[in-house]
């Protein structure tokens, strides 16, 4: 089932401390080949105030994992929690409103619309639901992640670092429960990368961010508190305190 | 490169269904309106139509010559001219028995046609016709008797049933002699039952038809059976050299027909065609425009997949070159397609045209291949060099932009665009002023290709109004909504181009229909203005049926206490030499003493006293086309070729809905076989009574009185209602189009979108949100089309307008709200349902990603 080292003692149920929890969530894609276990009951719970890294090779079940998570797919099998809420059985406006109040999302790539400026896109979910914040609290967010001087700039004028920064200031301006990052690096050169995970970092840090991200990348692995390492949809091991070293001998053990 | 362009065909199938779908329907209109085109050229196949006629059954007829002989100098060469009459010359009755008498011939009918409308009826008026001349079709009666009484009538099959009129009915008939009692005796059926044309006719009794023709001892064709086993065409010969009589024809199988009646039917043929000439070029505008502008905006949706290509090293000119490979395959295969249902459009188009009562009945339009090769043609040719100008842009794309987060539209207005918007622009300028020059009826021939070249102009400046205005859209609508306003004005000011191009269908609709209904409107208002200022008499009375009214009926409405007079213009044709050559002019015979008293018309040169005898009145338009001033001696030629030496008494100061010309009873005595006023003015003695003078009108059989005002406005209601008629099947034909292209442009720019929509949904944007912000879009795409495309109208109005001025009348500029508002909400309602597709679309669209990311 998970932890095969029985180093981390895992969760039974829900701990209350989670911010999210999967309680055996399977996730099947029916091809017209053949079905896909993309994940295969797993139970997970993950600490406010911590970040996590998923990590696996490329088809390990990641994106899916993280997509169950955050409520944009349904998951085949098994149950998800965001803090008391069992959002497998919420309907698709509601899970629209939750995405917008009390979660959010950083992708790969392609996070912003082209046509709205960063300080637009930031304020883009709290318009969605109806509000409309004061422009202190969008150059607010955009400070967080070291941008408060672009927010006049859209996406095309932006790199690709300063892009998933927007990104990531929208993410925090609903002040959400959890923040799901996908890759957020993964279209990155190290340098950018590295700016946009030290800002991941300093929102866990100052403002005791709840973050999961999905990567392959051992140096962003090493960023989190810890590490949950997947392979075909199963949680195979776990670390934490992870560096760079270990997280690398760890991926190179399991054969990815 | 040549099999990526299949692959791509292959796979980017919605795009390129799209794409079939416009190029297969704009091929379909192109040949179908090109078959219907040439079928109203092709004279013989015309003359087919209607084939001999009343004349099927006679073996030969013999008839006057009916061609005028007018000798004309040029200057430096002198020839005769021979235009066929405009009214039919006649043959001595005595003729029959001098034919008969010819061996070979069995027996003969004699034929007389002149003037017989029944009232309420509309048809053709000179449907009258002795009994025995029905022999010659054969009429065959198929209920009742043939007509014996004086009051007796058999009526064809058509006109009976039009006017559902049986066996025993009694109805009344208008002839010269006066509106006539009659019983329905019989009805029978001639020929054209097979759906041919036919034209209407009311059978006298012989003795009775010579008296109404006005000219007993005279027929106007002695029709010829001939004996068993004896050729029809030896016995033309024999009976040409019997005769021998120079001012005879005598003529077999189709020219049996009288000349008068074939170039009734040709003219209303020609008439549709020139009608069909307008829809061609519309429809072949309306085809290429959005063909073309289609493929462009393909080019433009696939920069990612373009540049994606230059990535892996493909140079701009393989770019190009396999864009144009499928053009090539997707224009070929479309417009294969296209001629295939053009093909059989024509035809059904030819069906339309006349139960639209645009084309006479009988028309058909075969297949035509020429119309064929050339719509699949030009289908092709604009699919390749649609995408021909666009790929050159498109090749160049950076490789870089494969990956580059998609940005805002920059450099939309490129150099050709620039080109091509002056240029155009340059052009209407110039048509706008020459309008002012060529005067009216050319000035709106004008306007149909002023709106196109508007159109092209104004599509290809578009995006640089699309700021602009989506910024007027956006400002309520941001107000009003959520978020959704400030993300459909946001997205519609960051793509110019797209937007520019799905409103491209809605601009060329909006112009074209607005325009036509404008210039429309404007030239019977200026027509109704310029006969309101010239008209003084306080009645008008016009006949209940097609034909006109009877000189008796005038003579009774003169002799009604409380009118002082009656005045009318009774219509004819002839020619006039302009420079030498002859030119066919409208003419009327008028009554010198009661012009001036029932016309508000002023002589410009001249005096209208003079107007007496041998002298005519030209009226404004035809002197300037004829040269003539007043005092000047010249000749004119009446309907029947004869040749009359004239002095011009005066020219008018206006046209005031008069004919070319005005002739003295005098002149014309004798010559006009139906002296029948289409309208007479009637002018009160002083104190009459108004309502008095109405009732006692009234009360007179087969007229319809109306007040001066009443019957202008009714004439311009009736001119629009044509107008309006025709403009429903060409715009309803044009705009079903461009409906469907809207619909389309609208469901091909969503592939581009999804990722935006996708991350739309991630943030956490609600179905009703993401509908609203594409509904948004789509009224950013409609204000664009719609405000441009009456600019468009606005501007060709205007020019019609200056043209009609010129003319000297006082033009009348009239922009019919409520028709507009009818295509402009038209075209907004099928951008909407369009707009659902790409809506449905959107809605699909889910948060999770694809498994490629
Ligand atoms: N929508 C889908 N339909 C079918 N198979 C999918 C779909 N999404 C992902 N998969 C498959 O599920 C597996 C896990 O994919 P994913 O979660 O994207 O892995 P990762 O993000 O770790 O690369 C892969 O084998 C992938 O091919
Ligand atoms: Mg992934």
């Amino acid at each position: 089932m998970f932890g095969t080292r029985g180093e981390t003692t895992a969760p039974v149920g829900r701990s209350l401390g989670d911010a999210v929890t999967l309680m055996d969530v399977t996730m099947n894609y029916g091809t017209k080949y053949a079905v896909v276990h993309a994940v295969r009951q797993v139970a997970l719970g993950f600490g406010r105030g911590s970040m996590t890294a998923v990590m696996g090779p490329s088809g390990s079940g990641k994106t899916t994992l993280l997509h169950c998570a955050a409520g944009l797919i349904r998951p085949s099998a098994g149950q998800v929690f965001i803090g008391e809420t069992d959002i497998s059985r919420l309907d698709e406006d509601s899970l629209a409103r939750l995405r917008r109040s009390r979660i959010s999302m950083v992708f790969q790539a392609y996070n912003l619309l082209p046509a709205l400026t960063a300080e637009q896109n930031v304020m883009l979910p709290l318009r969605l639901a109806g509000h409309k914040p004061p422009s202190s609290q969008v150059i607010d967010a955009l400070r967080q992640v070291g941008l408060a001087d672009r927010a006049k700039h859209r996406p095309g004028q932006l790199s690709g670092g300063q892009q998933q920064r927007v990104a990531i200031a929208r993410a925090l301006i609903t002040n959400p429960e959890v923040l799901f990052a996908d890759e957020p690096t993964g279209a990155l050169d190290v340098h950018n990368g590295r700016e946009v995970l030290s800002a991941l970092r300093h929102l866990v840090d100052v403002r005791g961010q709840t973050v999961i991200m999905a990567t392959h990348d051992p140096m962003a692995a090493a960023c989190a508190d810890r590490v949950v390492f997947l392979s075909d949809g199963v949680v195979v091991a776990e670390q934490r305190q992870p560096t760079p070293e270990s997280v690398a001998a760890k991926l190179a053990a399991l054969g990815g | 490169m040549f099999w990526i362009s299949l692959l791509s065909v292959r796979t980017r199938w919605k795009l390129f269904t799209g794409l079939i779908v416009v190029v297969v329907l704009g091929v379909t209109m192109l040949a179908a309106t090109g078959q219907m085109l040439l079928a109203t050229r092709d004279a013989s196949l015309v003359r087919d139509q209607i084939g001999a006629g009343r004349f099927e059954a006679a073996s030969v007829v013999v008839r006057a010559q009916q061609r005028a002989h007018i000798p004309t100098d040029d200057g430096e060469t002198t020839f005769d001219y021979a235009p066929l009459l405009l009214e039919a010359r006649r043959v001595p009755a005595g003729l029959g028995s001098t034919v008969d008498a010819v061996p070979g011939v069995r027996a003969v009918a004699l034929d007389r046609t002149f003037s017989a409308t029944l009232v309420g009826g509309a048809d053709g008026t000179r449907a009258g016709h002795g009994w025995s001349s029905a022999a010659l079709a054969p009429y065959r009666l198929t209920a009742g008797n043939e007509p014996r009484g004086r009051d007796e009538v058999v009526l064809d099959a058509g006109t009976a049933a039009a006017q559902n009129l049986e066996p025993g009915d009694r109805t009344q008939v208008i002839t010269l002699g006066g509106v006539r009692d009659v019983t329905v005796a019989g009805v029978a059926q001639g020929p054209g039952g097979d759906g041919r044309f036919a034209a209407p006719a009311v059978f006298f009794p012989d003795q009775v038809a010579a008296e109404l023709s006005g000219a007993k001892d005279f027929v106007d064709a002695v029709g010829v059976f001939a004996e068993d086993g004896v050729a029809a065409e030896a016995l033309a010969e024999q009976l040409r050299a019997a005769l021998g009589d120079q001012s005879l024809v005598v003529v077999t199988g189709t020219d049996k027909l009288d000349p008068a009646t074939v170039s009734d039917y040709t003219s209303a043929v020609t008439d549709s065609g020139s009608f069909l000439a307008i829809t061609a070029l519309i429809s072949a505008f309306v085809s290429v425009f959005v063909v073309a502008s289609t493929f462009a905006f393909v080019v433009a949706q696939r920069r990612r997949e373009l540049a994606l290509l230059r990535t892996v090293g493909a140079t701009p000119k393989q770019v190009q070159r396999m864009m144009i490979g499928e053009s090539a395959i997707v224009g070929t295969l479309a417009s294969l397609a296209g001629c295939v249902l053009g093909a059989i459009g024509g035809q059904v188009l030819a069906g339309l045209t006349v139960s639209f009562g645009i084309a006479p009945p009988g028309f058909s339009a075969p297949v035509a291949p020429l119309a064929l090769i050339v719509a699949f043609l030009v289908g092709v040719g604009v699919s390749v060099a649609g995408v021909f100008a666009a790929s050159r842009q498109a090749g160049k794309v950076a490789a870089v932009e494969a990956l580059r987060q998609a940005d805002v539209e920059q450099g939309v207005m490129t150099r050709g665009r620039w080109l091509i918007g002056i240029g155009f622009f340059a052009l209407a300028l110039v048509m706008i002023l020459l309008m002012a020059r060529v005067g009216g009826e050319a000035s709106v021939v004008f306007a149909i290709v002023l709106t196109e070249v508007l159109v092209v102009a104004l599509a290809a400046l578009a995006p640089l109004f699309v700021p602009p205005l989506v910024w007027l859209l956006a400002r309520p609508l941001s107000a009003w909504t959520d978020v959704t306003g400030l993300l459909a004005g946001a997205n519609s000011r960051s793509a110019p181009r797209r937007v520019a191009a799905l409103a491209a269908p809605i601009l060329i609709t909006v112009a074209i229909g607005s325009s036509m209904l404008g210039v429309i409107a404007t030239t019977s208002a200026t027509a109704a203005a310029d006969a309101r200022a010239h008209l003084s008499a306080p009645f008008v009375v016009t006949a209940s049926s097609g034909a006109g009214l009877p000189q008796d009926t005038i003579g009774r409405m003169r002799s009604i206490a409380g009118v002082a007079d009656v005045a009318g213009v009774v219509q004819t044709n002839g020619w006039a030499p302009n420079l030498g050559e002859p030119d066919q002019v409208t003419m009327g015979v008028a009554d010198p003493k009661t012009l001036g008293t029932v016309f508000k018309v002023a002589a410009a040169s001249g005096s209208l006293d003079a107007f007496t005898g041998s002298t005519v009145v030209v009226n404004r338009e035809a002197s300037g086309l004829l040269g003539w001033t007043a005092g000047q001696q010249t000749t004119v030629y009446l309907g029947d070729g004869t040749a009359v030496p004239v002095t011009v008494a005066a020219v008018l100061g206006a046209d005031a809905g008069l004919p070319d010309v005005l002739l003295t009873p005098e002149i014309a005595a004798g010559h006009v076989h139906d002296p029948l006023t289409s309208e007479a003015y009637v002018t009160l003695a002083p104190g009459a009574d108004l309502d008095d003078v109405r009732d006692a009108l009234a009360e007179l059989p087969g007229v319809t009185v109306a007040t001066s005002e009443e019957w202008l406005s009714s004439q311009s209601q009736n001119s629009q209602q044509d107008n309006l008629v025709a403009i429903a099947l060409l715009f309803g034909m044009a705009i079903l189009y461009t409906g469907i292209s809207i619909a389309n442009t609208l469901a091909m720019s969503m592939g581009e979108r999804t990722e935006e929509i996708r991350l739309m949904r991630r943030i956490g944007a609600t179905g009703r949100q993401i509908t609203g912000v594409m509904l948004g879009e789509i009224m950013a795409v409609v204000l664009v089309g719609v405000v441009l495309g009456l600019l468009v109208a606005v501007v060709t109005v205007v020019g019609v307008w200056r043209g009609l001025a010129s003319t000297g009348a006082e033009a009348v500029m009239d922009l019919p709200l409520l028709q507009l508002i009818g295509v402009v909400a038209t075209c907004v309602v099928i951008a909407l349902a369009g707009g659902m597709v790409p809506t449905m679309r959107a809605l699909k669209v889910t948060a999770a990603a694809r498994p490629a990311e």
